[in-house]
């Protein structure tokens, strides 16, 4: 219990002084700081609706989080999950148009380890096998096959094969058989959020308690005596990086059938750069992930909630959430700080 | 710790304090920015209006602002009570226009094609409530306004006044007779434009030559400017940038290589005050502004609605003083056939 | 002579620790004062006090008589007292003389390099200390730039200087050639404070040993009236066996034997040069050679870890040297790398985690994949009080654990899962007395339980103490291999060296 209380005592340290210093902000530019968190909370938690939507943004975070975190448990840094989720959105959408007369449970299925196999392969054979045997570094490979992802999503929507008919650069939509159904009327929560939620004690599980998780967290933490211990190091970073994979790809899919329902034409999803900073703040714990991911949710659902009801515009909520993730980033820091304290008083003891 | 613990607890009162005393300005601050209490805007405060933004926000340039500014207009002139939200993500608007219909707005307004599926979905949640979709083809529902604008009947008018600036002779113009219009994506908003432009340079100057080219997306600056140098080079001296973001290059290369530019979907002059000589004006603001009157009024029509010359729904920015009245006064003539029906424009590009 | 240096009952607390608890030093003008003490007994936290790092609670220092009250390094070195720390404190890419002057500059704002290097010819032929001023520091040995360091200390003055573990880094030829400088220093009537726990350079070196042990000082001996045997029982606390008392020799069949085995590095260049041996169960075979002669590139292509040349590697009989590692492991064999931090342990597993390294995919730990964390629990618990691994809790994290008891996780899991060849390469490496004492019961305990043992170390006295036989490799050859019993160091010295025609004299 108490080992728990201190790995999240730091987070919630960084969260409270993002609040703080947030206050400050909104004090200068004019703005009410109570009446803004309140409806920062109101939006993000307030009604049973407003819940929801905060759960449903959680899902897709919650996911690509956990093969973020995968991928830093093994000591690597996965920054091309957002390539992975639109790979995966993108198998998941194809299926779920193409085939019909499907019954769900199995359509739903098949969309879903479609897109894992898929964004696996793209997150593990290319960068996997480039790092493993010539040792190119992942930041730079998983990023570029990023771009190649998302410009291969442009090309299959303007005027390209997935392309709907007509003006709009969409996908047709997906058959009914291959939507995961909403919880709630009204709102974007879907039974997906179950997917999530069943990942991170997956992943839990795998990293924790099976050979394959302490394997792969012990090439992560030293590929030396990894390999001295007689483990196949490059086999570890090829297959943490395809997991890694297939859970971002897994994210991509859940939200297409579970809220898109087509896929758009878009930059960016802004996923997989977010569940950077989730798997961050989590410090690479699966559960962690699950609250990390509801609390920039939150952030994003209430921020939305702020505008509408409290006239504060959209961009002070992005500014604290940019606070909470540098005082997390930075939470050394925050122990410096802390020493500093500690060491003042010592000398007032002392003298 | 002890000592952290009491430096942060100060600080939190303090921030409570400032913001309770500034919550009592923040609150006259609001009223004031209510309309002018004239006896019918008292009357129509209760009726209210609620914007939701694409991913483009309010500062976009473009649609989006216009039609932000069209609500402005409709709460100072006709004293409605207006609000927006701007999304932050495709998933946002479902969220966005629920929470607008959930608090009992009159009119919802949609800005984007990209804003279809969203709309679609809550429009049939809330069948008391009005929604207004900007560029888009919502047929089937009662309470849903699609706004279509004839581009096309804009891009013939500055294609008119292109092609005659070529005759001229002053230090921006050669004598190659090239003129160029860049699109962003091969789509049909951006090509009823250049289909329209065209046919305009052809009617008045049947030897100009009009080159098109696509930068291929709508938010990269670079590639417009790489595009329009490109254009330049071979001998235009008119370019027209149908390209959101990626058209501030275009305006950018006509300025550094001091030729003509004109600009698109608002009045761009300000960025350029010497090179943007027109612009060719989807006017996004009337058409917000004109659904809230006719909500307003009982009138409202719910399909398609066209916007043309014809209801001042498209148009061209007044020129700057390098273009001849002349001129002006034959682009206006032509402007008035296309009224009566004489002039018919299409809108496919011609190869 | 005359006290230089009186330390008064010094006591300086950390947070749960008594660090130094009333410490008491007199160090006279012109002696060779070493401490001595087990990791952790306090001697860097007393030696820091003394050069000003850190406060004291209480107690006095006096030097020269004078009543000490330092507030940082600075005021130590404008008093006299110089420190050469373990690890120096150089800028490798700047000159001798530049890091010598460093800080304190000749010449005011511009720097004089032409007086810069006078000053310091001057000094170094004052004091024997050869070395040029102009080269590089990264160009130099470990033991010249630790020259580097003590002129840097001279140059400041230095009355006292402060040696902290300096021999931990060099070969056994710079350190005879660190002693010969500390007697000439000796002779000039400088004091040295010399810091070690190693017995046999405290007894060849000092004048007097003061013992400290748990912060506290035990006593203070004059060198020639004692012996190794009394200090390691002073440092310990307890009697220690020094020299154990092996049993008689009683070698089985081959378990490993090697033939003209060549072994490249990441250049292609040859590291083992047709290296054949044979190592019996129920011995132990002690390959000695100065660090860098091919014992890393020979023991990682036994473990499969480096691909091999040519040649054959047997085990029970077998051809072995296409197995994987693991395999290797599954066979029977276990391996004590030489970094205990960086190769035999994971710093962020658990002990717990750490003791099942090797055997996590056994059936013994894990079933269908998943770990069976009750048994890797059992397990942990049974080891960590089979091998007095400390602090008992075996969910800490194996880097919060001191290098003692980190050795002794590998330890437990390399030999308390009975192999029938061990690997340890330099098992002792930065270990304390009572460590050393351990480890070396602990190999020849299982050499009497039948298993067979390759010792590699640098340290001359552990694999004449242990071995049955002792090879000598020098670059990549092995010269010869020796009895055990009647091999003296004299000669595996001048094999070490690379000189068998020398040797072969000795032998006649």
């Amino acid at each position: 219990m108490n080992k728990i209380l201190k790995s999240i005592y730091m987070p919630i340290l960084a969260v409270i002084i993002a609040i703080i210093i947030g206050s400050i902000i909104m004090l200068v530019t004019g703005f009410n700081p109570l009446a803004a968190y309140a409806s920062l909370f109101i939006g993000a938690f307030g009604t049973l609706p407003n819940i929801a939507n905060t759960l449903a943004n959680a899902v897709p975070l919650i996911i690509t989080g956990l093969g973020v975190a995968i991928a830093f448990n093994a000591g690597l840094f996965n920054i091309g999950a957002e390539g992975q989720y639109w790979i995966g959105a993108i198998v998941a959408t194809w299926i779920g148009y193409s085939f019909k007369g499907l019954p769900w449970y199995i359509h739903i299925p098949f969309a879903l380890i479609g897109a894992m196999v898929a964004a696996g392969l793209w997150g593990g054979i290319v960068p996997g096998f480039a790092k493993a045997y010539t040792g190119a570094h992942e930041v730079i490979t998983t990023m570029m096959m990023s771009y190649v992802a998302i410009y291969f999503s442009h090309y299959l929507l303007e005027f390209g094969p997935m392309m709907e008919k007509g003006s709009v650069p969409q996908s047709p939509l997906i058959k009914d058989s291959a939507i995961i159904p909403t919880i709630l009327r009204n709102t974007q929560l879907s039974y997906g959020i179950f997917i999530a939620i069943a990942a991170a004690l997956f992943v839990y599980w795998l990293m924790y308690k099976t050979v394959w998780g302490y394997e792969m967290r012990a090439v992560g933490f030293n590929q030396r005596a990894s390999k001295y211990a007689g483990m196949n190091v490059p086999l570890n970073i090829v297959l943490s990086l395809s997991l890694s994979g297939i859970f971002a790809g897994l994210a991509g899919a859940v939200q297409i059938l579970g809220v898109q329902h087509r896929l758009y034409d878009s930059f960016t999803s802004g996923y997989g750069y977010t569940a950077i900073v989730v798997a961050l703040l989590a410090k690479n714990n699966p559960i962690g992930v699950v609250f990390s991911a509801l609390l920039f949710a939150a952030l994003g659902t209430g921020s939305q909630y702020m505008q509408l009801n409290a006239q504060v515009p959209g961009q002070l909520a992005d500014v604290i959430t940019g606070l909470i993730i540098f005082f997390v980033a930075a939470d050394k820091i925050i122990e410096v700080l802390k020493s500093m304290f500690k060491k003042q008083k010592k000398e007032e003891l002392a003298s | 710790m002890k000592r952290l613990r009491v430096v942060l607890s100060l600080v939190l009162a303090f921030v409570l304090t400032l913001s309770l005393l500034s919550g009592c300005t923040s609150k006259t601050k609001q009223q004031s920015s209510q309309p002018n209490s004239t006896g019918q805007a008292s009357k129509n405060k209760n009726f209210k209006v609620g914007l939701v933004t694409d991913v483009g926000g309010i500062n976009d340039h473009s649609f989006n602002q216009l039609a932000y500014q069209g609500i402005e207009k409709a709460k100072n002139e006709l004293g409605v009570t207006v609000n927006f939200i701007q999304s932050k993500q495709q998933t946002d608007y479902v969220t966005n226009l629920t929470q607008f219909a959930q608090q009992k707005y009159n009119l919802v307004i949609a800005v984007g094609y990209l804003m279809k599926d969203a709309v679609e979905q809550v429009s049939k949640e809330f069948p008391d409530t009005k929604f207004l979709i900007i560029d888009s083809d919502i047929t089937d529902r009662p309470n849903v306004a699609s706004a279509t604008f004839k581009t096309e009947q804009c891009g013939y008018l500055v294609g008119v006044m292109a092609g005659l600036m070529e005759k001229e002779k002053n230090a921006k113009l050669n004598d190659q007779n090239v003129v160029g219009v860049i699109g962003g994506m091969q789509i049909p908003p951006v090509d009823s434009y250049i289909a329209g432009f065209q046919q305009g340079v052809k009617a008045v100057n049947p030897d100009t030559k009009v080159l098109v080219s696509y930068t291929g997306n709508f938010n990269d600056p670079a590639s417009g400017k790489q595009m329009a140098l490109t254009q330049i080079s071979q001998g235009a001296d008119i370019v027209f940038g149908v390209a959101g973001q990626a058209g501030d290059g275009v305006i950018n290369a006509a300025k550094e290589k001091n030729i003509y530019a004109i600009g698109v979907d608002a009045d761009q002059n300000y960025m350029a005050p010497d090179t943007v000589m027109t612009s060719a004006l989807k006017k996004v603001d009337t058409a917000t502004f004109d659904t809230i009157k006719s909500v307003l009024d009982n009138n409202f029509k719910s399909g398609l609605v066209y916007f043309d010359l014809a209801n001042d729904g498209v148009g061209y920015a007044k020129p700057i003083k390098d273009v001849p009245q002349s001129i002006v006064d034959k682009v206006d003539e032509y402007a008035k056939q296309i009224k009566d029906g004489t002039i018919k424009v299409s809108d496919q590009v011609q190869k | 002579m005359s006290a230089l240096l009186e330390v008064n009952n010094i006591t300086k607390m950390f947070p749960k620790v008594r660090a130094n608890d009333g410490v008491n030093l007199v160090v006279e003008e012109g002696e060779i004062h070493a401490i001595l003490g087990e990791n952790g007994a306090g001697k860097s936290t007393l030696m820091n006090i003394i050069y000003g790092l850190y406060r004291p609670d209480s107690g006095e220092l006096k030097f020269n008589g004078e009543v000490l009250n330092l507030s940082g390094p600075h005021e130590a070195i404008e008093k006299g007292i110089g420190m050469v720390h373990q690890h120096f404190m150089l800028i490798p890419v700047l000159t001798v003389a530049e890091n010598i002057v460093l800080g304190a500059e000749p010449g005011g704002i511009s720097y004089n390099k032409k007086k810069a290097n006078e000053l310091i010819r001057e000094i170094s032929r004052n004091y024997h200390l050869e070395i040029d001023p102009d080269a590089k520091v990264k160009d130099l040995s470990v033991g010249l730039q630790q020259r580097v360091e003590i002129l840097k200390a001279f140059y400041r003055h230095a009355k006292l200087l402060i040696l902290d573990e300096p021999t931990a880094m060099l070969t056994p030829q710079e350190t005879e050639e660190l002693f010969g400088i500390m007697r000439n220093l000796k002779n000039q009537g400088i004091s040295i404070i010399f810091i070690s726990h190693k017995l046999d350079e405290v007894k060849e070196i000092s004048d007097k040993v003061t013992v400290m042990r748990r912060g506290k000082t035990v006593g203070t001996l004059n060198t020639k009236e004692t012996n190794e045997q009394e200090l390691a029982n002073l440092m310990v606390g307890r009697e220690v066996v020094l020299r154990l008392e092996k049993s008689e020799y009683n070698p089985g069949d081959v378990v490993l034997s090697v033939k003209d085995l060549t072994v490249s590095d990441e250049q292609n260049i040859e590291k083992v040069k047709n290296v054949s041996f044979d190592i019996r169960s129920g011995e132990i075979f002690g390959l000695a050679g100065i660090d860098g002669n091919g014992q890393t590139e020979l023991i990682e292509a036994l473990m499969g870890l480096r691909p091999i040349k040519s040649g054959v590697i047997k085990y029970n009989n077998n051809n072995i040297e296409k197995l994987p590692t693991r395999e290797r492991y599954k066979l029977g064999i276990s391996y004590i790398p030489q970094d205990r931090q960086q190769e035999g342990l994971i710093m962020k597993f658990s002990v717990a985690d750490n003791l099942i390294l090797k055997e996590y995919k056994n059936s013994q730990y894990s079933k269908n994949g998943v770990i069976q964390y009750k048994r890797v629990f059992e397990n942990a618990s049974k080891k960590v009080e089979e091998f007095d691994i400390r602090p008992t809790d075996y969910n800490l994290l194996a880097g919060n654990l001191s290098g003692g008891n980190q050795q002794k996780i590998i330890l437990a899991r390399e030999v308390g899962s009975n192999p029938k060849l061990l690997i340890a390469v330099q098992p002792t490496r930065g270990m304390d007395v009572g460590a050393i004492e351990y480890i070396h019961k602990r190999l020849l305990q299982l050499r009497d339980e039948g298993s067979a043992i390759l010792l590699v170390s640098l340290e001359l006295e552990e694999i004449m103490s242990l071995s049955d036989r002792i090879g000598v490799i020098h670059n990549g050859v092995i010269m010869d291999i020796l009895d055990g019993k009647s091999a003296t160091r004299e000669k595996i010295g001048l094999l070490m060296a690379g000189s068998q025609i020398e040797a072969k004299k000795v032998e006649v």
